[in-house]
């Protein structure tokens, strides 16, 4: 077996990953190479370094802290909205809106004002009277009286 | 090599939470916490970033762990998904530093990322001791992929069977990478190497 396979056979040796046959010859060889022993030896200071190295804990809450966020994340992604649907929403709302303040404006919107001249000439209903005291008019009380008087 | 018992408490635990004990879930983080925190230090080797990317890998075992289909160890898995966050960072990180220090030698990089390589908190300053430090700097110089491999080995202690079932690589291609990343160490240690030997 040449040096560099047997170089190559260290790493696996320190693993405990050789089988006894390949083990026993690496063994051998180690006590007759001072380079492969200083090898040998290298590997373990590296390991060693390594797991010192891994010294890092997390607080003792982490565990309920990801479960935590976990949940939160499942409540987020519930009350998602996505774009589409929101801006569909946001049109028949929209849509709504326009409607009901033109219904409104329809409603709302009274026959043109009860003068006294218009009721003169007959252009109003024989409400009128009841309109104008219930709306509180457009004209004066006084026109009342006036349009009663000339309508007898 | 982790014993028997190991693998049926981890099975029972995924079992009950597949069936929706969370609690189980609970138990399996405080269980392997801690070694995935330290598979990412050693990956990184920035102390700031790891509760963070812990919790990101417990998330997606969360997303995920219903589908697992007991062919293989819980950690081989864990330590998967692990390794694969790591390797994701270690590329998005290097992709920043090829922007961000892509003007200067080589030379001026090692400078730029000394400081960076240092971890600055109160307990890392009590704990300092420059073996660790030396060690955690060599670590961050070798591939990605080496990196992995010597972690899982060194730290983990898994044997090469269970490192190649984490990787999804084969056994030979484990051996091969655990000598050649024990090389690069070798080499970055060798100053380090003659106080010690």
């Amino acid at each position: 077996m040449n040096h560099s396979r047997m170089v190559e056979m260290l790493s696996s040796y320190v693993d405990g990953e050789l089988y006894d046959e390949e083990k026993s010859l690496v063994e051998h060889h180690i006590q007759i190479c001072p380079e492969c022993e200083r090898r040998v030896a290298e590997l373990g200071v590296i390991t060693q370094g390594v797991r010192s190295v891994a010294s890092v804990s997390l607080p003792a809450s982490f565990a309920s802290d990801v479960l935590r966020a976990i949940r939160l994340s499942a409540d987020e992604s519930k009350g998602w909205i996505p774009a589409e649907f929101m801006a569909r929403k946001v049109l028949v709302g929209l849509s709504l809106v326009v409607l009901l303040a033109f219904g409104f404006t329809s409603l709302s919107k009274s026959d043109p004002p009860v003068t006294a001249e218009r009721y003169l000439r007959g252009e109003t209903s024989d409400s009128t009277e009841s309109q104008i005291l219930l709306n509180g008019g457009e004209i004066s009380r006084d026109d009342v009286l006036l349009a009663a008087v000339s309508k007898r | 090599m982790k014993d028997l018992k190991q693998y049926e408490d981890d099975f029972r635990l995924v079992r009950a939470f597949q069936a929706g004990d969370e609690k189980a879930f609970e138990e399996l983080i405080r269980k392997y916490q801690r070694q995935v925190a330290n598979i990412v230090y050693l990956s990184l080797g920035d102390r700031e970033i790891v509760q963070d990317l812990v919790q990101e890998v417990f998330i997606r075992v969360f997303k995920s762990v219903r589908n697992f289909e007991f062919d293989s160890s819980f950690y081989s898995w864990l330590y998967r998904i692990t390794v694969n966050l790591c390797i994701d960072e270690i590329r998005r990180r290097k992709i920043k530093r090829t922007f961000s220090l892509g003007f200067l030698s080589n030379e001026q990089v090692d400078e730029k990322l000394a400081p960076f390589e240092k971890s600055h908190t109160p307990s890392d300053l009590l704990l300092e001791d420059e073996k660790k430090e030396t060690v955690l700097k060599a670590l961050q110089k070798l591939s990605a992929h080496h990196r992995a491999v010597l972690i899982l080995r060194e730290y983990d202690e898994l044997s090469y069977e269970e490192i190649a079932k984490t990787l999804t690589i084969s056994i030979q291609a484990v051996k091969s990478r655990i000598f050649r990343a024990r090389e690069e160490m070798r080499k970055l240690l060798k100053e380090y190497f003659k106080e010690r030997l």
